[in-house]
C-alpha cells in the first residue's frame, strides 16, 4: 500500500465526528462562522500541544538544556545587533550569543523570534514537526489532535462543496487535509478549485509538492506564476528576501526592481540544489512557504502562532519564509508568557503568547546565492556553493547559521573540494577532474543489509552556461569511499561544473561539489607564434610505488590524467607526487628552460626575518625547484604535431623536505625573446 | 528524535507542584510577574456556596486598539480540570454580530455544555446550548460572569476542581488560552 493510500485509510477511520456542523449557505456571516470553527480547533491543538509541554518540562525536569533556551523565548527586541541578552538565573548569566543566530524582529512591535539549532539531541516523545505538525504532540494527543480536526474538516469540505470558488475556503481545506497528512482528500480540495486560476494551481502545486511528486508540483507552480497577476507576481517573487540585508540593498541597487524576471530566473538557476533533477527542490520549497504564510496569515492566529502584524506576526511570517517550519518550538510556560507579555505591554505592544524557541534540526543545507555569486557564477570557487558547514569528519559545525536554509527530501552534503585542471585542445578543452566520494558526505544507511546493497553511488559531471541548460558530460558510477574521474571535453565559454553523487536508495543522501569555470581559449584560436602553458595536475602516486611504476610519469601522455589526484591537499606522509602539464605553441626543436617550483606561501614576520638571519630560527619557506633546459635527452617530452603544437610534460616531485603548509605549485617556461609562460595550482601538505 | 512513554505519571496536583517550582525561577525581565497576573483579567474564579463569580478578559479594549475593534462574535469557553464537570461557554448566538463591546453583557447568555466526552475533544459551541442562571457584567475593561445556576454550583462544590481553562475567541480566528487557579471559599474539603 502506498503512503498515500495509508493516509487516505487512516483519515477514513477518523472522519466521522459525533456532531458536524453542515455547511448550509454562503455568505460572510458563515464565513465568519468557519474562522470560529477553526479557530475551536486550534484551540484544541493548543490545548493539548500546552500539556505536551508540561509534560515533557517535568519528564526532564530542569536542566541546562532549559537554561540555554531561555534567552531564545525572551528574544528581547531592543538589544543592539552584537549584543547578547543577559539575564541572571539561580544566580547564574544567561545569554544568547547574537553572533550566532540573527534575531528577526518584528516592525511593529518590540517582538522578535530568534531561530536556532536545536537545542538536545532528542525531544522527548516529539518528531520532526517540519513535515508532520502534530510532531509537536506527545503521541498520546496526536489522536485526538486528529479527531478534533476531522471534525473540522467535515465543516470545511461542506463549506468547499458549495461554495467551490471560494479561494479561502479551499486554502484551508488544502491545509488542514495536509495537517492530517491526508494526501487523497488534500488532492481531492485542490482540485475541485474553481477559483482564481493562479490560487487553484497553488493550491494544487502545494499537495504535489507535500505528496513529493516533484514533476507535477513544477509544471503547477509555473502555471501558478504564469497565470499571477504582475502586481502579485512582484510581491510573491521577493527572492532577495533570501539574502543578507547588505546584500539585498545591493541588489536592489543592481536591479530595477526587486522581483525582475531575469534576476529572478538567474537566482533559482543558481539556487537549485542538483542540477540531475529537472525539477527545482529550493524553489518548491519557497513556493510552498510562500503559500502556507498566507494560508496562515488569512487567520490571524494559528495553532500556536500570532500571524497578525500589528502583534509580531511579521516576524514569524520572515522566520517561516526564510527557514521554513521548525523542528521543534519549546515554549517557556505560562509564567513566562505572562511575564513576557508584560515586557512587550512596557513598549505598549500587545502581547503574541504562546513565546517559545523555533529549533532547527540539523540536515538542512543552505543552495541561495550570495550577491557575489549571483553577478559572477564562473568566477567562484566551491567555498561559494557550500549546502553546510562540516569539519574533516563531516559533522555539523554548530556555529554556522546561514540566512536561510531548508530540508531536502534527501539528506544533502558537499563533496570534499577537488581538483581540477583544464587543457586546450583543438576545438574545445579537456576538463579533467576528481573528487573522492567521501561517504559521510553521502550519508550511508544506518543498516547493514542496505548498506551493502547500496554501496554504488551515480555520479554526474553537469556542466550549465545559463539558466535552463544543463549538459550533462559524463556518468561513472562508484562505490562510496573512492574516487570519481573525469575527463571530458567542453566548449571554452565561461560555465559553471557540478560533480553530483547519488546513492541508489532512497534513504541514502546526495551529495556535490559544485565551482565555476572559465576555460582558456582552444588551439584554433591562438594566434601565430603565441605560447601558453596549463595549469599543473596532480597526480597521484601510490605509496607503495615500485621503479617500473614511478617510470611511467617519466613518460608523459594524457592516460596520466586518470591518476589525477583527488584533492589538492595532501595527507601526511603523502609526499610523492607526479605532476602533469601542457605547454601550447612549442614545438620539439625549440630551445625553452623549463622549471616546476613548490613554494610556501607563508609569509615571515619580522622578527622571524631576523631569526633567520642570524641562524638562531628556521626558515619554514622551504622550497623544491627543478629546472632544465630542452631539448634535452634527460627529460622526456612528448610532442603533438599540428597547427599549434602541443607538448605535454610530467614529473615525479618528492615534497619530502617540506613542512607542513601551503604551497604554490608553479610550472613556467622561458622561451625565446624573453617571453616567459606560467601557470599554477594551490597544495596543501598535511 | 526519541520516542519515550513515560511509565510512571505523577497525579495532577503533583505536578501542578513541580511545574510551578520549575517554572518559577523563568522570568528574566525586571519586573515581576505577580505585577502582571494582577490584572483584573486574570483575577482567580471564586466559587463560594450561592455562585461562581469568573472574570474574562476582552482583549481588544485592553491593548487599547486606536481602530475600532473587529466585528463579530466574542466569545468565552471555561473548562474546569476536572473530568466530571461540563464546560460553560459565555457569549452571542453565533449568528449575532458584536460591533459594540460594551454591548456584550446585555447581549450574551451564559451555556452549559455536555459533559466532555471519552475521546477528550473539547465541545464546540454548537454543543453548549443549555442556558443557565447567571448574570455578566462590565466592569474595568473586563467582564464579570457570575454563575448562579445551583446545579452546576453544586458539582463544583462537590467535585472542587483546583484550576480551569479559559479560551477567548475572538473575531478573525484570533484566541487566548490561559490556566486559572480557583479559589474555593466554601469549606466543603
Amino acid at each position: 500500500m502506498s503512503l498515500a493510500n495509508v493516509h487516505a485509510a487512516h483519515a477514513q477511520t477518523i472522519r466521522a465526528p459525533a456532531s458536524p456542523r453542515v455547511w448550509e449557505s454562503d455568505s460572510s456571516q458563515e464565513h465568519a462562522t468557519l474562522r470560529q470553527a477553526i479557530a475551536e480547533f486550534h484551540v484544541q491543538w493548543n490545548t493539548e500541544w500546552r500539556q505536551s509541554e508540561e509534560a515533557r518540562a517535568l519528564m526532564t525536569g530542569p536542566s541546562p538544556i532549559h537554561e540555554r533556551r531561555l534567552p531564545y523565548i525572551h528574544c528581547h527586541a531592543e538589544l543592539k545587533s552584537g549584543d547578547v541578552f543577559r539575564g541572571r538565573r539561580n544566580g547564574t548569566p544567561v545569554a544568547r550569543p547574537d553572533s550566532q543566530y540573527q534575531r528577526i524582529r518584528s516592525a511593529a512591535s518590540n517582538f522578535a523570534v530568534c531561530p536556532s539549532w536545536l537545542f538536545a539531541v532528542t525531544v522527548a516523545n516529539a518528531r520532526e514537526e517540519t513535515r508532520y505538525l502534530d510532531g509537536a504532540l506527545l503521541d498520546a494527543r496526536r489522536a485526538r489532535s486528529e479527531r478534533a480536526r476531522a471534525r473540522l474538516l467535515y465543516t470545511l469540505d461542506s463549506a468547499g462543496g458549495v461554495a467551490p470558488s471560494d479561494q479561502w475556503i479551499t486554502g484551508q481545506r488544502v491545509r488542514f487535509h495536509l495537517d492530517q497528512r491526508d494526501l487523497t482528500h488534500a488532492r481531492d480540495a485542490a482540485q475541485a478549485c474553481i477559483g482564481t486560476r493562479w490560487w487553484c494551481a497553488a493550491s494544487q502545486g502545494l499537495v504535489a509538492c507535500r505528496a513529493n511528486r516533484f514533476a507535477e508540483a513544477d509544471s503547477l507552480f509555473s502555471a501558478m506564476r504564469q497565470a499571477m497577476p504582475d502586481g502579485e507576481r512582484g510581491v510573491w517573487e521577493d527572492w532577495p528576501s533570501l539574502m543578507r540585508l547588505t546584500e539585498r540593498r545591493e541588489v536592489a541597487d543592481g536591479e530595477s526592481c526587486k522581483g525582475s524576471s531575469e534576476a529572478s530566473v538567474r537566482f533559482w538557476w543558481l539556487a537549485h540544489p542538483l542540477w540531475r533533477d529537472s525539477w527545482n527542490e529550493r524553489r518548491h520549497e519557497q513556493e510552498a512557504r510562500r503559500i502556507l504564510i498566507k494560508l496562515h496569515q488569512g487567520l490571524v492566529q494559528d495553532e500556536r502562532f500570532v500571524w497578525d502584524a500589528r502583534r509580531g506576526g511579521d516576524a514569524i511570517a520572515e522566520l517561516m519564509y526564510r527557514y521554513g517550519w521548525p523542528t521543534y518550538t519549546a515554549w517557556g510556560g505560562k509564567d513566562l508568557d505572562h511575564s513576557h507579555g508584560q515586557y512587550l505591554a512596557i513598549s505598549g505592544d500587545p502581547p503574541a503568547a504562546p513565546y517559545t524557541t523555533f529549533e532547527y534540526a540539523i540536515g538542512r543545507v543552505h543552495t541561495t546565492p550570495s550577491v557575489a555569486l549571483l553577478r559572477h557564477p564562473y568566477e567562484s570557487d566551491a567555498s561559494a556553493w557550500r549546502l553546510t558547514s562540516q569539519d574533516s569528519l563531516g559533522v555539523h559545525i554548530i556555529e554556522w547559521w546561514p540566512h536561510e536554509h531548508f530540508l531536502p527530501l534527501r539528506p544533502m552534503a558537499d563533496l570534499p573540494v577537488g581538483q581540477s585542471v583544464h587543457f586546450r585542445r583543438q576545438t574545445q578543452v579537456l576538463a579533467a577532474a576528481a573528487v573522492v566520494l567521501q561517504a559521510s558526505s553521502l550519508r550511508p544507511a544506518t543498516s547493514a543489509s542496505v548498506r551493502a546493497a547500496d554501496s554504488f553511488v551515480d555520479v554526474l559531471l553537469l556542466s550549465s552556461r545559463e539558466p535552463g541548460s544543463v549538459d550533462s558530460l559524463g556518468q561513472v558510477t562508484a562505490t562510496a569511499g573512492t574516487v570519481a574521474r573525469f575527463q571530458k571535453l567542453i566548449a571554452s565559454i565561461p560555465q559553471v561544473l557540478s560533480l553530483e553523487a547519488r546513492r541508489q536508495q532512497a534513504s541514502c543522501g546526495d551529495a556535490r561539489w559544485r565551482f565555476g569555470v572559465r576555460p582558456p581559449p582552444t588551439l584554433s584560436t591562438m594566434r601565430p607564434g603565441e605560447v601558453a602553458i596549463s595549469a599543473p595536475a596532480i597526480l597521484s602516486v601510490p605509496a607503495t610505488a615500485t621503479s617500473a611504476t614511478t617510470r611511467t610519469f617519466e613518460e608523459p601522455r594524457e592516460e596520466l590524467l586518470d591518476l589525477l589526484h583527488p584533492t589538492t591537499t595532501l595527507a601526511a606522509g603523502e609526499r610523492r607526487i607526479g605532476v602533469y602539464w601542457e605547454t601550447y605553441g612549442l614545438a620539439a626543436s625549440d630551445t625553452v628552460t623549463v622549471a616546476i617550483r613548490v613554494a610556501a606561501d607563508t609569509t615571515l614576520s619580522r622578527l622571524r626575518r631576523v631569526g633567520v638571519a642570524l641562524s638562531v630560527a628556521s626558515d619554514p619557506r622551504s622550497e623544491v625547484i627543478v629546472q632544465w633546459n630542452e631539448p634535452n635527452a634527460a627529460y622526456s617530452t612528448r610532442t603533438l604535431v599540428g597547427p599549434v603544437p602541443v607538448q605535454l610534460r610530467s614529473i615525479l616531485l618528492d615534497l619530502s623536505p617540506l613542512r607542513s603548509g601551503t604551497y604554490t605549485l608553479e610550472v613556467s617556461a622561458h622561451v625565446r625573446g624573453g617571453v616567459v609562460v606560467r601557470a599554477s595550482q594551490r597544495l596543501t601538505l598535511r | 528524535m526519541s520516542y519515550f512513554t513515560p511509565r510512571y505519571r505523577p497525579s495532577c496536583w503533583v505536578r501542578t507542584i513541580l511545574l510551578v517550582a520549575y517554572l518559577i525561577p523563568a522570568p528574566l525581565i525586571a519586573q515581576p510577574t505577580s505585577e502582571f497576573t494582577s490584572h483584573p483579567e486574570f483575577r482567580a474564579p471564586v466559587l463560594t456556596r450561592r455562585e461562581i463569580t469568573l472574570t474574562v478578559p476582552m482583549p481588544y479594549l485592553r491593548e487599547q486598539f486606536p481602530a475600532p475593534p473587529p466585528p463579530g462574535a466574542y466569545r468565552w469557553r471555561l473548562v474546569p480540570n476536572h473530568p466530571e464537570l461540563p464546560a460553560l461557554v459565555i457569549g452571542t448566538d453565533r449568528t449575532q454580530v458584536i460591533t459594540d463591546l460594551r454591548s456584550i453583557p446585555k447581549r450574551s447568555a451564559i451555556y452549559l455544555c455536555p459533559p466532555t466526552p471519552k475521546d477528550g475533544l473539547l465541545p464546540t459551541f454548537d454543543e453548549c446550548r443549555r442556558p443557565i442562571a447567571g448574570s455578566v457584567a462590565i466592569s474595568a475593561n473586563v467582564l464579570i460572569v457570575v454563575v448562579s445556576e445551583t446545579s452546576v454550583v453544586n458539582a463544583w462544590r462537590r467535585h472542587a476542581p483546583k484550576s480551569l481553562w479559559r479560551y477567548t475567541f475572538e473575531p478573525m480566528g484570533r484566541y487566548q488560552v490561559d490556566e486559572l487557579s480557583i479559589v474555593n471559599t466554601t469549606g466543603d474539603k
